[in-house]
């Protein structure tokens, strides 16, 4: 059976706060998530509040402090075609490169992607396989198959552009009846899988701001088909650098309901040469840093082994980088 | 309310149609209006098979609600032709339409309408697209039958035609 959902087009922000805030209403960005969850029956949203009328959250604009903001009904087609930010933000563009397939990125939008609903294969399944599972956390039940001993669903963030937007310092603009208030973009997440994002009800991504000096940045992903399919992995990096010291992030996804920042990893790597050593140890910190579960298509160990991996790979990367802008290592 | 009217242009012909706004684009087109060229393969955006031009861009019918594109103008393989023989009045097909059956890029023909609609707008933006652009292109396009040799090469011969042409 076909649910029917209302779809509503305010042109205001505050009608979209005001829409959100009737029972069972979600934003609609491009779709790309909500409507094979609709399909599947396993988003039963009853309105869905579609931002492409709201002028806030349709533009990409440049402020006085050189600070640009994109809306988060921007399509992630239109930040790769824009003439200023894949040139400036090219760890962002490598990451939305790296989001599903030209089609779907011709119609996903970014705040879409942010807040992308966790995925776990015991539950992203035809209503026909469900049918022989008792409901689990995220369903209404009360146990994980995923992780039979934790007391909370631990379904994967997959969006890309997360770890992305926290690698580059990124500030989320989250529009809510009483006022509007900034968060960093890890403050987004909440680390269940069941309720992943830390909005109240009624509370939404308006804009993305990012920082006005760019940091050095590197993007890498790990999937079973390059073509199309969902991180089992994936990690930004980005590197400042200052007068003295240079502010790092790393940022690990798609091993947990949210974004994973390496701290241990990172201040190894602010310890001294970035020598082949180094890396391999910096790498290496991840293993202990994740606990995946068995909710993604390949296992726990490969998932780590694959971290690992491109981890590695992406630190390599960005010493290359440094070295070619003459930033030391 | 969650149904109404919903206008479209559907390859040049305006329709009003009495829809659920959240049924899907590919639901009203094979069971409203009858154009079953696009074609249902797996109804979550994993194969390709349902792609459709909406304003000139190839996105996935069945991610569409018919709602969040009315007043839009929709071109389906159906009218692929059409919209080609406007610029090219001596052909009633598109190259990569002849092209796909001179070099057998057609087996079951399930994935072709989805294919075609992606590589015309391939071409229309890239006349002489390399073989890795093409790939880059396809890759949200799943065929199970032919390898996808036969369909990489059609398009790179319809370029050629084409460039030819000019
Ligand atoms: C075959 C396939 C492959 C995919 N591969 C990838 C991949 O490799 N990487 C990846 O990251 N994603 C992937 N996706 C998932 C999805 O397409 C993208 O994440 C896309 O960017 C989602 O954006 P959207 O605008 O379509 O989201 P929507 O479906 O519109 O929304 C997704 C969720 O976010 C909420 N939301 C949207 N905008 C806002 C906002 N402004 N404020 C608050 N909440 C909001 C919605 O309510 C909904 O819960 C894939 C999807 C498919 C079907
Ligand atoms: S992680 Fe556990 S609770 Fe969450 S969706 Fe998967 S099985 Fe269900
Ligand atoms: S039917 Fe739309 S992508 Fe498969
Ligand atoms: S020709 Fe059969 S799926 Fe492609």
């Amino acid at each position: 059976m076909t649910l029917h959902t209302r779809l509503v087009q305010p042109s205001t922000a505050e009608d979209v706060t005001r829409l959100l805030g009737e029972p069972e209403s979600k934003i609609f960005g491009g779709g790309t998530d909500l409507v094979p969850n609709r399909t599947w029956g396993l988003d039963t949203s009853g309105t869905w509040v579609q931002l492409r009328a709201v002028p806030e959250a349709t533009m990409i604009s440049l402020d006085e402090e050189g600070q640009w903001s994109i809306g988060a009904a921007v399509t992630l087609k239109a930040i790769l075609e824009h003439p200023k930010l894949p040139g400036l933000y090219p760890l962002l563009a490598d990451a939305i490169m790296a989001v599903a397939t030209p089609e779907i990125r011709n119609q996903a939008t970014i705040g879409g992607n942010l807040c992308l609903d966790t995925r776990c294969r015991f539950r992203n399944q035809p209503p026909i396989w469900r049918l022989g599972l008792e409901p689990c956390f995220k369903s209404g039940g009360s146990h994980c198959y995923a992780a039979p001993a934790s007391s909370q669903c631990v379904a994967i963030l997959s969006s890309d552009t997360a770890p992305a937007f926290i690698a580059l310092g990124a500030r989320l603009k989250v529009h809510s009846r009483s006022n509007s208030r900034w968060i960093e973009a890890l403050e987004l997440y909440t680390g269940d899988g069941d309720r992943h994002l830390t909005l109240a009800p009624g509370e939404w991504i308006e804009t993305i701001r990012l920082p006005s000096r760019p940091p050095l940045g590197v993007f890498d992903k790990w999937r079973i088909r390059k073509s199309i399919d969902f991180p089992e992995v994936n990690v930004a990096i980005s590197v400042a650098p200052g007068e003295n010291s240079r502010e790092m992030r790393m940022v690990l996804g798609a091993v947990a309901p949210g974004p994973i920042r390496l701290r241990e990893a990172e201040r190894l790597l602010a310890q001294g040469p970035w020598d082949q050593d180094r890396l391999v140890l910096a790498a290496h910190t991840v293993t202990g840093a994740i606990h995946p579960y068995d909710n993604g298509q390949m296992g726990v160990v490969g998932r780590k082994r694959a971290a690992e991996h491109i981890l590695y790979r992406a630190l390599g990367k960005l010493r290359n980088m440094m070295g070619e802008k003459g930033v030391s290592a | 309310m969650s149904e109404g009217f919903v206008e479209l242009t559907v390859n040049g012909a305006p329709q009003a149609l009495w829809a659920q706004e959240s049924a899907t684009l590919l639901q009203v087109l094979r069971e409203i209006l009858g154009l079953t060229g696009t074609k249902n393969g797996c109804e979550t955006g994993h194969c390709g098979a349902c792609t459709v031009w909406i304003d000139d861009v190839p996105r996935l019918a069945c991610l569409t609600p018919v709602g969040s594109v009315a007043g839009s103008r929709i071109t389906t393989v159906e009218g692929l032709g059409a919209w080609w023989e406007e610029s090219h009045p001596s052909s009633h097909y598109h190259p990569v339409q002849t092209a796909f059956v001179e070099f057998g890029a057609v087996q079951c023909g399930f994935c072709t309408p989805g294919m075609l609609m992606a590589a015309a707008a391939l071409l229309r933006d890239e006349p002489l697209p390399t073989e890795q652009e093409i790939l880059e292109r396809l890759a949200g396009h799943l065929c199970r039958c032919t390898g996808y040799e036969q369909i990489v090469r059609a398009i790179r011969q319809a370029a050629l035609t084409e460039v030819k042409e000019l």
